[in-house]
């Protein structure tokens, strides 16, 4: 049911109401003149010829829809529809005038003038909203402008009733006149209107042909096309049933009266589903469910028609086109259009207003001459009306997926599930970038090569680049694929005059081709203490150097030696990845120096001391080692698996530490890793680290989309995540509340309060929305949350016109409720079971915050206790964990005692 | 350059993008959030990359060629090959826009700004990489100082605190900033948590030329004194951090501070409040777009228009 206050916001308030007073007042008029039409029209007319009239409107709609196209193009939307609204009118004038002079051809000319007519000012008038009004707020709004049809019509029909009572029909031609003459002043009210319809270029759109263009290339649009022509085929079939049934039935005196009395009934009906229903439906089923109500209405009112042949059953189809045409079909069937650029919809809805409605009506009216021209009783054209509702029901149906998929791709950073496998190309251009003269294209080049397993295919030339980095990189990589091949360009380097390139050279050399008598005769020689070091550890971890002398060594190197020198012997560690120098490598590790820490943990990496496991948890809080680290993990296989679950129970373990476990807890087994992680996310208290722990499970979804994760545990999280979201919604109402009661409430740490609950609300939404893209692997949630976020309107109504169909209840209402814009007392009322409301006072909220899981929480709402000196809280205060470390307990403790004391 | 061949793979593109400082290091994941929004864009020599006075929605990666960025007829950047054009107004949210124009014939990476801010808020290595990149050109722009000097400026002393605040009270001293007015809650509380209040005599040195950048210092009294390799030196106060710049960089301390009478003030370790900036990515974005921002105001200054 409508609350206008809710649904109309108040800066909609102006364009909203115009645009239903226009509505009403034209479809008023319309109806008036309809039913002055009908009872004339069939009064004189066998309903036989309708058909013929019905071919008439359609060739004359697209020739006048032309015209007005044309003419549309130098005026402003809102203003062309003014215009035609009354030249309608002037034009209906001149018909109540001159029709007693123009006898039948009169007759036939008003109801193509009629039929036109609607064309004309119905199409104008839906497109100048669609340029208004994004997805969302036509979601909300329509179902309201919508009623303004249908009262029209209640009114216009209505009126239409009483007035033929008393007066010839033909005088409610005048009224309908009248009536467009006041409405054409209503569009003026609407402000915020849109531009003259132009194309990109700037050029006035040209008409049919373009429009044509447009759909035949465009799917959707096609789609939509089909749909429409369906729609229509089946509504005239149901009219000319209906009317030929009533013709058949009724004296033609009491046609008047006759079509004014159900055309009332069924407004009323129109309207009472228009207020109750369309929104709910459209709600519920969504676009495409609410556009398959009427087709399945109809599909069971025609096999009762086929069966009975009845009036009975000619009514009930009447009763349910009339009343569910204007109102639920009207409103889905303008948010089809509303997924379309402004461009395309411009094309497409002009395309379904010229071809579609009138095409569909001019084709189907054939198809009634030719079946009344064989005198095919009534049982076959309701059968041929439940076929075309059947195709009908299927049209819509087909459309959900591609509704859906144009919202999708309104979201721009859609995820391009890229393939990576390197083809013959990049690997051309990876070998091309080998010969590159900037250093980065090199390294980056090998780096890429080493990563994809193709580390073969760098040359042993290589070792002859004058960069130090370079040559130290092949290195590296050419000693762990032992690439014996590359020794004899070693030995030609091998007194190289760099020092680093030295020892890299002889470490390398010594652990691909092993030469003892080669190394010492290097040491003999050789001043540099890097390149001694070098030679050392490959002495000592060859066997070479044993015992004392190697022990004496080593001692002498670590406390004397210098950082360059200790870097080297960790890097010789390293390259041969030599064993018993553990306890060198985790002193070394914990060196000060950044340059040596890291060094030192690549040698662990390579040695895989087991000891050095824990320190490889401490290492993750450190920018520098970080990465090391996290790959050193994963290298110990199951040992750094078990290493990581220690740490997510380990709470003594700094947070810095803990937010980085999620990400490496990624890199193992992806069926292991997402297992712990959501496991450990339904525990973990710090936000934060639910933050990360999401984002990993997000990664480890992307990378193995297969990935199944237990869903009772994701829907649970997910439910404690909106009810957490709702919570810090409904504490931070009440404090605002609060202020505005008390405005002295509203001091620092009160603003600092609101400030700190909005975030977590927001954060957690953030979070919610990480979560749900879990639970619903088909669609990117991380988009559709940040499109929430974008500052462009249409990417916001895009998201929720996503979430809309996506979600299911309940989980549907609180997501919106947590993501609307309306007011927050509003949107906790949406919460359903998610959260029950507090309920509490100000100082109620302040006492339950202190009891909160947030430390942050707590903090400031001591902070804030202390400047309102509300002493009753101290002892609550003095109960709080930590309170001794926590400079804003241990403030409020003394303050509070001042004040008791004072 | 391997960037002679068309980018129309992803791979090739990635292989490009890691090619350049800003993203130096960054693994295949990294790189693929940035890749896959990538379309190669060439630019005969004139043509115009940027248009002054529209909004900046798509930055440049230039792989080879050179391109100037000027506004109002000021140049702002001449960027040569492995560098990007539109990324501090993509931070900066500037309406404003530039002019980019192709001084030669250029290749590039045209990169949707949604999706590099996107890419950014989803990777921290690439946020990381940003912050580094634009911390040293804010550096570099302010002569290796912590600002430029200006010899209009008037130090602050401020007030001597008589006590250490509590967690609150630092936060909503935090907030009065205008760099953190609007940033995450939770993060400037878990900044705030890291910060120790430390009080040092005249002369003290807090940090020589190429030390470790491991603190940044926010001065709530006295005055220090910041003196860059080239011998030039500025004078800060009350208000001012030292430190956070080199900090933020990557980069051992480009400039010299030594307290010029008593200070006050909180520190902070890099490690923490990096991992902080890990843990928020929006206050990362908040920072980064505070610094492009101001670099853009300045215009740059004149001493280095290229960096």
């Amino acid at each position: 049911m409508w609350k206008p206050s809710l649904v109309v916001r108040p800066d909609e308030r102006r364009e909203t109401y115009a645009a239903f007073l226009t509505l009403l007042g034209f479809v008023a008029s319309h109806t008036m003149l309809e039913t002055a039409r009908d009872a004339l029209f069939l009064a004189k007319v066998p309903a036989t010829h309708l058909p013929w009239v019905f071919i008439s409107i359609a060739v004359l709609s697209l020739l006048f829809a032309n015209i007005q196209h044309r003419i549309s193009g130098r005026l402003d939307n809102r203003n062309a529809l003014t215009v035609w609204t009354a030249s309608a009118g002037a034009l209906t004038f001149a018909f109540w005038l001159f029709l007693p002079l123009l006898g039948s051809a009169g007759l036939y000319a008003l109801y193509v003038w009629s039929g036109v007519l609607t064309t004309l000012i119905i199409a104008h008038f839906w497109t100048l909203l669609g340029n208004i009004f994004s997805i969302t707020q036509a979601r909300r709004l329509y179902g309201l402008i919508g009623a303004g049809s249908v009262i029209g019509a209640l009114i216009g029909s209505g009126a239409a009733s009483v007035l033929t009572m008393r007066i010839d029909p033909r005088h409610l031609v005048l009224g309908s006149a009248v009536g467009f003459l006041i409405t054409s002043m209503l569009p003026l009210r609407i402000t915020r209107h849109a531009p003259a319809t132009r194309t990109e270029s700037g050029e006035v759109a040209s008409g049919f042909v373009s429009h044509a263009r447009f759909v035949a290339r465009h799917p959707y649009a096609r789609r939509v096309v089909l749909l429409m022509i369906a729609g229509t085929a089946c509504v005239t079939v149901a009219d000319y049933l209906f009317k030929s049934t009533i013709a058949a039935d009724v004296p033609a005196s009491e046609l008047g009266m006759y079509f004014g009395a159900i055309a009332f009934a069924l407004n009323v009906v129109s309207l009472i589903v228009q207020v109750a229903l369309v929104n709910v439906i459209v709600r519920r089923m969504g676009v495409s469910g609410s556009l398959v109500v009427l087709p399945f209405l109809l599909f069971g009112l025609g096999l009762g028609m086929m069966v009975t042949a009845s009036l009975v059953a000619a009514i009930a189809i009447k009763a349910a086109d009339g009343s569910l045409r204007y109102s639920l079909h009207r409103t889905a069937s303008e948010l089809l259009f509303l997924p379309l650029a402004d461009e395309a919809r411009r094309h497409t809805k002009s395309f379904t207003d010229m071809v579609a409605h009138r095409g569909g009506q001019a084709l189907t009216a054939i198809g009634i001459l030719v079946l009344t021209s064989t005198a095919a009783p009534s049982y076959v054209l309701a059968g041929i009306l439940v076929a075309i509702a059947g195709a009908w029901m299927a049209c819509a149906i087909s459309l959900r997926a591609p509704y859906l998929e144009l919202f999708r791709s309104r979201l721009q950073a859609r995820r391009v599930k890229a393939e990576l496998e390197l083809d013959v190309r990049s690997l051309e251009t990876l070998v091309r970038a080998l010969d590159s003269e900037t250093d980065a294209d090199v390294l980056a080049a090998i780096d890429t090569l080493d990563h994809e397993g193709k580390g073969r295919l760098v040359p042993a030339l290589l070792l002859y680049h004058p960069s130090e980095a370079v040559v130290e990189r092949a290195l590296e990589l050419f000693t762990r694929l032992e690439r014996k091949n590359v020794v004899p360009a070693i030995d030609r380097l091998i007194s190289h005059p760099s020092a680093r390139v030295r020892a890299a050279l002889l470490a390398a050399r010594s652990v691909l081709d092993p030469d003892s008598r080669l190394l010492f005769m290097k040491l003999s020689f050789e001043d540099s203490p890097e390149v001694r070091a070098t030679l050392m550890v490959n002495l000592i971890a060859s066997g070479e150097i044993i015992g004392s002398d190697a022990k004496e060594w080593m001692d002498a190197l670590l406390a004397r030696g210098s950082t360059a020198t200790k870097i080297a012997l960790v890097e010789a560690i390293a390259r041969r990845a030599a064993s018993g120098f553990d306890d060198v490598l985790i002193a070394l590790v914990a060196h000060p120096d950044p340059k040596l820490k890291v060094a030192a943990l690549r040698a662990i990496g390579r040695c895989k001391p087991g000891k050095a496991l824990p320190l490889l948890i401490g290492m993750l809080g450190h920018e520098v080692t970080r990465p090391d680290a996290q790959r050193i993990l994963l290298d110990y296989g199951m040992e750094g698996f078990r290493e990581l679950l220690h740490a997510v129970d380990n709470l003594a373990l700094e947070t810095a530490c803990r937010v980085r476990l999620p990400a490496t807890i990624e890199r193992f087994d992806p069926e292991l890793a997402s297992a712990v992680l959501l496991e450990w996310l339904t525990r973990e208290g710090d936000g934060a680290v639910r933050f990360q722990i999401g984002r990993a499970l997000e990664r480890l979804v992307n990378r193995v989309p297969t990935l199944i994760l237990d869903r009772a545990l994701l829907d649970k999280t997910i439910a404690a995540t909106v009810s957490r979201a709702y919570r810090y919604l409904d504490r931070r109402l009440i404090l605002v509340r609060g202020a505005q009661a008390t405005p002295s409430l509203a001091t620092p740490g009160h603003q600092a309060l609101v400030a700190l609950l909005r975030d977590k609300e927001l954060n957690g939404i953030e979070r919610l929305f990480g979560l749900i893209g879990l639970a619903l692997r088909g669609d990117d949630f991380t988009d559709i949350y940040r499109g929430l976020a974008s500052p462009r309107k249409e990417a916001r109504a895009t998201s929720l016109e996503l979430i809309e169909n996506l979600l299911k209840e309940p989980l549907r209402a609180a997501v919106l409720g947590l993501v609307d814009d309306i007011a927050d007392d509003n949107r906790l009322a949406a919460a359903g079971s998610f959260h029950s409301p507090l309920g509490l006072d100000y100082e109620g909220l302040l006492q339950h915050m202190l009891a909160s899981t947030s430390e942050s929480v707590q903090d400031l709402t001591v902070f804030h206790i202390t400047e309102l000196r509300l002493t009753r809280f101290r002892a609550a205060i003095e109960k709080l964990p930590h309170g001794a470390q926590r400079s804003d307990v241990v403030r409020a403790l003394q303050v509070l005692d001042q004040r008791e004391a004072g | 350059m391997f960037v002679e061949a068309p980018l129309a793979g992803i791979r090739d593109r990635m292989l490009a993008i890691k090619a350049l400082p800003y993203f130096e290091g960054l693994g295949d994941e990294s790189l693929l959030q940035v890749a896959e929004h990538a379309r190669e864009r060439r630019f005969r020599a004139g043509e115009h990359l940027l248009e002054e006075g529209q909004p900046v929605d798509k930055i440049y990666i230039v792989i080879s060629g050179a391109v100037t960025t000027s506004r109002q007829g000021k140049t702002f950047l001449v960027v040569h090959g492995n560098g990007a054009v539109g990324v501090m107004s993509a931070l900066a949210d500037d309406h404003v826009g530039w002019k980019a124009v192709a001084d030669q014939d250029s290749l590039t990476l045209e990169i949707p700004v949604t999706a590099f801010l996107a890419a950014l808020r989803e990777d921290f290595g690439l946020l990381r990489g940003a912050l580094r990149a634009i911390s040293l050109i804010a550096l570099r722009a302010r002569g290796q100082l912590p600002v430029a000097p200006d010899p209009d400026r008037v130090v602050e002393l401020g007030t001597m605190l008589d006590r250490d605040l509590t967690l609150a009270e630092l936060l909503i001293e935090l907030r009065r900033q205008p760099m953190f007015s609007h940033a995450n809650m939770d993060a400037l509380i878990e900044i705030c948590r890291h910060m120790t209040l430390i009080r040092v005599e005249p002369g003290h040195r807090f940090f020589s030329i190429g030390d470790p950048a491991a603190t940044s210092l926010r001065i709530v009294y006295g005055r220090v004194r910041c003196t860059a390799p080239s011998g030039e030196h500025v004078d800060v106060g009350s208000g001012h951090v030292i430190g956070s710049l080199d900090a933020w960089s990557g980069v051992p301390h480009s400039y010299s501070a030594v307290a010029e009478t008593t200070v006050q003030g909180y520190q902070n370790s890099t490690e923490d409040f990096l991992a902080i900036l890990e843990m928020h990515p929006s206050l990362a974005l908040t920072l980064l777009g505070g610094l492009a921002g101001t670099l853009i105001q300045s215009g740059l200054s004149p001493r280095n228009p290229s960096p």
